[in-house]
Parts: C-alpha cells; structure tokens; sequence
C-alpha cells in the first residue's frame, strides 16, 4: 500500500478502535452517571468536573457519549449481521431455486427496497415501542434487500457450474451445496457490501434517534444528544458539537477502514479507493 | 353520500371554517387604513394533528385565531367565571331551565349587518344541527350535561334558551374558548347552504390566510368595544394592530424566531425559553392542566391502597414542582386548578415524602420487589421529565420501577383503554372543576377513561350538577378533595405554567390562566 | 424503447401493490386510530363514534382497503383527517419543497464532485489526488443534520444572515425566495458531493486502465479530448447509478433534514402524518413515494446505455 493508503488505514483502525474501546470502558466505568443529573449544574460549559459540560438534566456530556458508544456500537453490528444472515438467506434461495419462487422473492425485495427505511423503522417502532431491539429489527430489515440481491446475484453466477452440477449429481442435497459451494462464494462481495453499510447503520441509528424513533430515553444515544441539543442551542452549543463530533469520527473510522478492507478484499478495487 | 356533501357537510365544521373556502377569497384585500397599522406577528404551532394537553379536537390554532374573529354570548373572565360579552344580563328562571339573555344593543357583524336574536338562533341551529359536523355540538343535545330543547327570540333583543334539566355549567359551557358557541351571521354561508367564511361580530377581521403560513387579521372598524375593564376573553377587546399568526410548528424554531426579530411573540415551554435579554420579556402564565401520576387502581399491585399511598409518600412533591419549572410552580395537590377562584387552604393538604411510611405500607402491600412500569413519551419533555424524576425516586424509595417509553399515539390509546400500570399524563384545561372531576370519577367497566371509582364522589358530583351557587360549589370540591387524599387513585404533581416570550416592542401583552394568547389592547412601537 | 418502457412499467406494477398493501395493514397495525387521538383526554364515546363512522373507521380492513383503491385509481387519493384537505394537493406540495431542495443540492453537488472525482483519478495518488480524496472522506462521514443544526446555530442564531425557519417556493417568490433553500442546500450537498467524488473517482480509474484509453493517448489525442469524450461518458454510468440511488432516498424523505429546518416537505409531513394515524395521507404518500421510487429506478436505466454501451435495454 502507498504511504497515504497506509496512513488512512491506520488512522481508520486507530479511530475505529478508540470507539470500541470508548464503549467498552462505558459498559463499566463513566466519570458520572449518564442517566441520573445534578439538577444544579444544568447546562454547564466544559469544567474540570464535567469535561464535556453538561445538558438540561445536568447529566455529564461525556459519561453519556461513552453510554452512547455501547449502544450505536451494538446495534449498527447487531443489525449488519441481522441484514447479513436474513438477506443472504432471501437472496440465496432466490438465486439458487430460480423459477417462480424467485419471481416471487424478487417482487417482495423490490418492494421493501421502495419502502423508505424511515417508514419501515417507524412502523416497527410504534407497534413495538421504542427499543433496542427494535431498532436492530428494522434497520436489519431495511438493509436485507440490499444483501440479498448480491447474494443471489452470487448464487445465480454458480448455479450453472459444473462444480455445482456435479455436486447435486453425486446425490448431494441443495442444502449441503448450497453451504459447501454457494455461501463461501458470497462472502467476499457481502464483506465488502457489509463494510460499507456498517457506516449507514450507524448514521441511520444517529438519524432513528435523532427524530425519536430510535433507542428510547433515558439511555444515552449521539443521535438524541443532537436532538435535545437543538432547544439549548443559544446557551448550550456544545451539546450539540460534540455528539455530532463523535458521530463524525466514528463514521470517519469506519469508511477509512472500509476502504482499506475493500482496498485488500476485491482485486477489481484494487488501487483505487486510496 | 357522494363525495361532494361529504366535503360540504366537513366545510361546516366550525374549526373548518377556516380550512373551508378561505382560498382566494376576492375583494378581501388590504385597505390602506390597515397598511399603516403596525403588525403584530405571533409564531402559531399548527401542524401538530393531534390532540395536545392544553387542546380539544380541533387545532388549538384555530381556537387561538376564531377568539379573536367572533364572539358568542358570554366570555370567560381571568379567574374563569363567566361574564357578559353579546349578551348584556341574563336572568334564570325559578326551576333553573331557562335562560333569557338581554342582547347587547348596537352590535353588528364584519358586513356591517346588525347582530338581532334570530341572528343567535340561526347561529345555534346552523352549529348544532342535524347537518352540522361540529365537534362540540353534542354538548348540547343531552350526551353530556343538560339538553336544549328550545331557543326561542320573543324580539330582536331577547334570547330564550330552554334547557331539559337545571345544569349549573350551562353559561361555563357557552363562553368555553375550546369549544365556542359563536354568534355568526347568516351571510357565512350561501345560498345553497355552503360555508363561505365566518362572519362574526368580533374586534378582527380575517384578511389572508395562506394555509400552513400565515393568517392575518385586520381590526374591524365597526367594532364598539365593550366598557368593562379586559379580563380573560371578556370586557374591553380593542383592535389597536394588525395581528399575523404566523405558522412555524417547530419549537425550537420559534425561539429562533424570535430572538432573531421575525416574530414578536410565541408560547414557550420551559425548555425552549431564551436567556433574559433586554429585547423580550418572559410572561409567566400560571396554568390550568394538571400533570399527573396515573395508577392502574384494577391492576393486581395497585389495586391496593397501601401501594398506591407508598409510592405518593415516596415522592417529594414540593421538591420535583420546584425543580422542574425553575420555581415558577408550586405543588398542586388537588384537581381544582391553583388559578381558579375555587383554590383555597383545602386543596393545599397533599402527600409528604415519608420513606420510613413507605417501608411500612410496602409491607403492608405485600410488596415483594416486583417491577412496576411507568409509561411515559418523549412528545412532551415536561412529562418525560417528570417520568425520570419519578422513576428515579421511586427506585430510591424501594419501589422498582421502569420507564416504558412510548409514541404518544401509543400512550393516548392505552390512557383510553386503562391499558397502563403507571403513567405520566397530562389533563388538558377544564375551566370549572366539576367538569375535571366529571372526567376523573367513573366506572371503569364502563369508562375506561375514568381513574376514580368512586360511588360517594359520584354522588357529590351529581349532588351539584344543578347547584349555581359558588359557596356550596366549593363545599363539594373539598370533599372531594379529602375524599380523594383518602383513596389515591391518582397523584397530582403541579399546574403546568406556560410562557410567552414576548418581544419588548409589544405594549400591553397579558397572560391568563387558559393560555390562550389575546391581542387585544395590544399596541407595537 | 417503448416495449422496454411498457415492459417495465408493467414489471413495477406487482412491486406498487405489495407497497400500497403493506402500508395500509401496518398503519392499521398501530395502536391508536385518528378520531380517539383526535379526542385525546377527552371522554365522549357518542362524538368518538360519530367520527369514527365518517372516517369510514367502522367498516372491515378488506373494505377500507377495496374503497381506497377505487378511489385511489381515479385520482382520488382522498381527505386529510387531520388537515382537512385532499391527499393529492397536500402530498404535490409537500413534494414540491422537498424536490426543490434536493435536485438543487444534487445539482451543485455534481457540477463539483464530476469534476474533483476525474481530476482526482486523472491525478491519482499525487497531491490533489490526495488531498480531494482526504476531503471527500471527511465530509461523507459528516451527518448532514448535525452539520445542518450548526449551520442553523453559526448562520441563524448567531450571525442573522439567513432564515431559520419556513420556507417559499422559489416558483412564487422567485429569487427572494431562494434564502430558504440555501442552508438546508448546503447541509445535504457536501455530503452528496463527497459521495459523488468517491464513485466518480473510482470509476475514472477503471475506465482510465482501460486499452482504449491508451489507444486515444497513443494516437495523439489532446488529454483533454481523451478525458472528456472518452473517459468522462463512459466512467459516469456507475456513478449515474449511486446518483440514482441518491435522489431516490433522499426524495422519498429527507425528514431528518426536514426536521432541522422545519421544511414542509414530503419526509415530514409522513412522519407527522403517522404520529396522527392519518390514514389516507400516509397511504398516498407511500403511493407516491413506491411510484417515484420505480421512475427514477426507470430513468436511471434508460440513461445508462448512452454512457455505456456495453450495458443494452432488455
């Protein structure tokens, strides 16, 4: 790699790296409470005791980034492997079943594709209540399509194989085939894709809370940071600065490694994304 | 029904009148008398559909514009009693079911025509009749409270109305801002019996209205204030500016606006008030929505008393009303609202923080450690506050408890389906604590909505359903009152207060207890 | 080309009913209908049943579902609850402030990224390579509603220059007008222009390796000729594709942008329109939206075989 690619790549990891760090020491240790305030010290700028001062509850900016890590962390994986393993199956099964079953699944993708992801997250959220969980189960489902159009589009390209052929000739279940042959095939086309919507999840977790679709209240998220920033925005900027930095940096982490990944991963790639 | 006397039929509704056939109104422009008048412009919220604590059916914003544009009999006062606007006396008869008002002389509507009787019965009818899709009309035909069963006019002057049965809050019910019974000119619809516009005999006139971005109003010339000094929405209304409403629905918008001089006023929350600058005043308005800690009394845990009384004592009322507000409300205890004229020592007896209490009556509950769940929303940030505040204590006090949050949508239906354990919700405004306490008692197999199953306050309740006399009133409230410290169905934590942030250039702004912002008497540089 | 169109409209049309289907059960679904929300705190089940009945709320989903659906294909996509006005008038609107701050911002942002992204390629791995690179990844990691809400705090509440809230169409206010569009313009296209650059820039690169290319080089060709006529229209078809996808999401709701600007756009009147159960508005805003979505899918397609012709209609 070049001097510069190289640089990216470290700096990506590094930052990537410090977030998960960032959320694993969360899940233990904050410097105050990220749920409960000090009534008294509403909106304070950046002390020594709050180092990212404080928002309208007077809870500490910094303890509730940390909080947050834990949770867009999560849930932009969990819902990356939840799109990954539900869109691989769809797209699979399309692909390697052909025929009418595949008209039919191709319908349906196609239309969850038109759904705006928005509505979709919305939806789910007011039946179920906003949750974790939720939110995992929507964005997996809005990213699903995606993931199995190149699935199938894998599963397609193998179909006619000899390789293929030979297996289900020798008596070879479609089921064996499929994981002995069709799957490996998938990985590094879904990888790349995975690296590149692992970026959207966490915008689309940010964006789900930010309009107060996401992780409920009172657990800490970046997105409902930046929400409830925007009431205190004549006194209190920086609670709307930093959310939005970490965000940013986190994002910058991931597309510099993404790029790195696919940089490595796909030969046709090769040289191009610096 | 064709689609089309479907749409007539929703045109009639007196909230649509506005959403009626406004578009292109022809030769409703500008006089230049009206040009030079300075404009006051207000941030008006519309945009939000539902039903918001402080609203009815309608959107508020069009309560906000209509109190301006037309008047009915009588008005409500500052303190919420009732006082003369149309109508200049009344007199009740001796088996308390008729009304006959003395019309005020000399009124007339926005074309000039003079303001009779049949002009009162024709209002009336048109509102409430078969045809009409008025939301308040069933407040008149016997559903809720009495019914009227004859509007008769024995002279230009005179308006009788006849009711089925004595009900002391028939006068409340007619000057109510939410729900209007107007007089209106028969030139408001045409010939075939559409609606055209509303024409009123209030101190404004509709000029422009562009849906979703403004509504202008324009003084009316004809307009003979009354001469009674300005309290709430009676006494004297003069029309000293022009008055936009200006629609910006977001609140943090507002505010921006505000400080940046594009608007001179807006209603705020204590969450998007600006800092003290010369440039504004901050008028505090002291409310009357109650903000309350719903319990499922039918549900296993609550139906115990003990339980219901462990978690009032677990809270520090006084301490979270303060909090909560920057002090600018205090611990209300009771359902009758602290601005009205019925608020006295009585409503002052509330709950004390007493956690050694709280170990006893848990106990006492069989309280084994289960988890209670608190349903709150994110809609309103003073009810979400109230949530944490209150679970946090609770959890401190012993009593497990877990916000649930929900859409609002979500939180309404469950309010009307009793569907919650606990739940942090907000009463929209009654002007007369009957009516509160109407909503508030009840039996639950039938009214879901009820929070209080109580047959001796029932029977309080129906005991002065006919009872105008303001001393013995009072007299029902207090027992209800102590009545419910006994039996906690419900906890009160404060009357919401509201604010207006309004701009420095605005002379002569008030606030009142119903909130609703009022232009009249208002002057700008 | 008309067979492909009709072959293809014909092809959308299963997708468009699956939509329209799923939107109207899952709206359903919701705990909550428009008239008890209309009511709120209030208790009157006469007044609640009376609306309900106008609404047609009373009668069996099937049937809702059928009477919509006639309607819809006359024209007719129905009231407003909430609003009290037709659905058609108020999704076009909506549409309209939201198509005029989305196509301007992709617009401007491709008349920079096309540009950056060739000249990146073109001077891959040196110093402007680099530093457009560098810029491009900084900014597409920037969400475009924090960068929106500081543009709001620097440019509204600090400074004054701009409007904070509101909107005019341009086609009514003209020029004056304009003002409303800028900082929410500004918001999204640094992020489109970001994105825009990465595709331009990758596909400027494989097409630049390619023989061809050589070939116009070794035959004389001014570099300008050879990047403008040979590599420009054959490297725009994949980046045509994610503009494509772009516009597609960014029309079909940019509610987030929305919210921070109070815009009455398309994105929020469906959340608002939601959060008030009203039916008919979500039902045609998803309509339209499905709609959209197949047309810009369309033109994409029907544009992508005159910058690459390999790529035939089918």
């Amino acid at each position: 790699m070049s001097g510069f690619k190289h640089t990216n790549a470290v700096l990506g990891g590094f930052l990537v790296g410090a977030v998960v760090l960032l959320a694993l020491v969360g899940l233990v240790y904050t410097p105050h409470d990220p749920l409960e305030g000090d009534l008294l010290a509403r909106f304070s700028p950046p002390s020594a005791e709050y180092w990212l001062g404080t928002d309208e509850f007077g809870r500490d900016v910094l303890s509730r980034l940390m909080a947050g890590a834990g949770v867009s962390v999560a849930v932009s994986v969990f819902s990356v492997l939840l799109a990954l393993v539900l869109g691989t199956t769809i797209g699979v099964t399309a692909g390697y079943a052909g025929g009418w079953v595949d008209r039919g699944i191709s319908v349906l993708v196609e239309s969850m594709m038109a759904f705006p992801g928005l509505l979709l997250a919305l939806g789910i959220m007011t039946v179920l209540g906003p949750s974790k969980w939720g939110v995992v189960l929507a964005l997996g489902l809005a990213y699903s399509p995606s993931v199995s159009r190149i699935a199938r589009g894998a599963a397609l390209s193998l179909r006619q194989r000899d390789f293929v052929i030979a297996s289900r000739a020798t008596g070879h279940g479609g089921l064996w085939t499929v994981f002995r042959h069709v799957l490996p095939n998938c990985v590094a086309p879904l990888l790349i894709f995975a690296t590149s919507i692992f970026g959207s999840a966490l915008l689309a977790e940010s964006a789900l809370s930010f309009l107060g679709l996401g992780v409920p209240p009172p657990l800490a998220t970046w997105g409902g940071m930046l929400s409830e920033s925007r009431n205190a925005m004549d006194q209190a900027i920086w609670l709307a600065v930093f959310p939005g930095a970490m965000i940013s940096l986190s994002l910058l982490g991931i597309n510099l490694l993404g790029d790195a990944v696919r940089d490595r991963l796909d030969p046709r790639m090769r040289g191009v994304m610096a | 029904m064709t689609e089309q006397s479907l749409r007539a039929k929703r045109a009639l509704m007196l909230s649509a009148a506005l959403a009626g056939a406004f578009t292109g109104l022809p030769g409703l422009t500008q006089t230049q008398a009206q040009a030079a008048l300075p404009e006051i412009r207000y941030a008006e919220g519309s945009g939000t559909p539902t039903s918001l604590p402080g609203g009815r059916s309608r959107n508020t914003s069009t309560d906000n514009v209509l109190a301006h544009v037309v008047e009915a009999l009588v008005a409500l006062r500052a303190d919420m009693s009732v006082a003369p606007m149309l109508a200049d006396s009344w007199a009740l008869s001796d088996d308390k079911r008729t009304y006959t008002f003395k019309l005020r002389q000399g009124v007339t509507f926005h074309d000039g025509s003079p303001m009779t009787s049949a002009d009162v019965k024709w209002s009336y009818d048109y509102l409430t009749g078969a045809k009409s899709e008025y939301s308040c009309k069933n407040l008149y035909d016997g559903s809720k409270g009495a019914k009227v069963v004859g509007v008769e006019t024995p002279d230009p002057a005179t308006v009788v109305f006849k009711l089925d049965q004595p009900y002391a809050l028939f006068l409340d019910q007619m000057a109510s801002v939410q729900c209007p019974m107007p007089v209106l000119s028969p030139k408001s619809v045409d010939a075939d019996g559409n609606w055209v516009k509303p024409v009123g005999t209030g101190p404004y006139v509709l000029a422009e209205w562009k849906k979703e971005q403004h509504v202008l109003l324009t003084p009316y010339a004809g307009y003979a204030p009354r001469t009674e000094a300005a309290s709430g929405m009676a006494g004297k209304k003069a029309a000293l500016a022009n008055v936009r409403f200006v629609v910006i629905p977001d609140a943090a918008a507002q505010k921006a606006a505000l400080m940046a001089g594009q608007v001179d006023a807006y209603n705020a929350d204590e969450d998007n008030l600006p800092a003290k600058d010369p440039r504004w005043n901050i008028v505090t308005e002291q409310g009357l929505d109650t903000v309350n800690l719903l319990m499922q009394t039918r549900s296993p845990l609550l139906s115990d008393v003990n339980m219901r009384r462990a978690i009032a004592l677990a809270l520090d009322f006084p301490a979270i009303a303060k909090a909560l507000n920057n002090g600018q409300a205090a611990y209300n205890p009771s359902l009758v609202p602290a601005a009205s004229a019925y608020y006295s020592d009585a409503d002052r007896a509330g709950y004390e923080k007493n956690l050694k209490e709280v170990k006893r009556l848990l106990e006492a509950a069989n309280y084994r450690g289960e988890t209670l769940k608190l349903q709150a929303n994110k809609r309103y940030p003073y009810l979400y506050r109230v949530a944490v505040v209150t679970q946090q204590l609770l959890n401190k006090a012993g009593i497990k408890t877990e916000l649930d949050m929900l859409e609002w949508g979500t939180q309404v239906t469950n309010f009307r389906e009793g569907k919650f354990q606990l739940m942090a919700f907000a009463y929209s405004a009654r002007t007369e604590p009957a009516l509160m306490f109407r909503d508030v008692v009840g039996d639950k197999s039938k009214a879901p909505m009820a929070q209080w199953e109580s047959p001796e306050a029932s029977a309080i309740l129906e005991s002065i359903e006919a009872e105008s006399d303001p001393a013995a009133r009072k007299q029902a409230f207090d027992k209800l009152h102590a009545l419910m410290l006994r039996d906690t169905p419900m906890l009160m934590y404060y009357n919401k207060p509201g604010y207006v942030v309004v701009s420095s250039q605005l002379h002569g702004f008030t606030g009142w207890p119903l909130r609703k912002p009022r232009f009249f008497n208002v002057t700008k540089n | 080309m008309l067979g492909y169109l009709l072959k293809r409209t014909a092809a959308a049309v299963p997708t468009v009913i699956v939509v329209t289907v799923l939107v109207f059960a899952m709206i359903r679904a919701i705990p909550g209908d428009p008239a008890s929300l209309m009511l709120g705190d209030i208790d009157n089940p006469a007044l609640l049943a009376n609306m309900r009945h106008a609404l047609g709320l009373d009668r069996p989903v099937g049937e809702q579902f059928m009477i919509w659906v006639g309607h819809a294909l006359q024209g007719d996509l129905g009231m407003s609850i909430a609003r009290r006005e037709p659905v058609t008038h108020l999704v076009l609107t909506h549409f309209a402030v939201t198509a005029q701050v989305v196509l301007t911002a992709t617009l401007l942002a491709c008349l920079v990224a096309v540009p950056a992204g060739m000249v990146a390629a073109w001077r891959q791995n040196r110093r402007a390579d680099t530093a457009i690179v560098s810029t491009s990844i900084l900014f597409v990691s920037m969400p475009s509603f924090w960068v929106g809400i500081l543009l709001i705090w620097l440019f509204g509440v600090k400074l004054n220059w701009l409007p904070v809230y509101g909107f005019e169409s341009v086609l009514q206010g003209g020029l004056g007008a304009a003002k409303y569009l800028v900082l929410p313009v500004f918001a999204i296209v640094l992020t489109e222009i970001a994105a825009i650059t990465r595709m331009m820039r990758a596909s400027t690169i494989e097409t630049l390796r390619l023989e061809y290319v050589a070939h116009a080089r070794a035959k004389g060709l001014p570099e300008k000729r050879v990047m403008l006529r040979h590599v420009l229209p054959n490297s725009f078809g994949p980046t045509l594709t994610v503009i494509g996808l772009m516009l597609g999401h960014l029309l079909s709701g940019a509610a987030v942008i929305e919210t921070v600007f109070t815009l009455p756009g398309i994105g929020r009147l469906l959340v608002e329109s939601i959060y008030a159960r009203d039916y008919p508005v979500v039902q045609g805003c998803l309509l339209f939206i499905a709609l959209l979505y197949v047309a810009v899918n369309l033109v994409v397609d029907l544009l992508y075989p005159l910058f690459d012709p390999r790529v035939k209609l089918q």
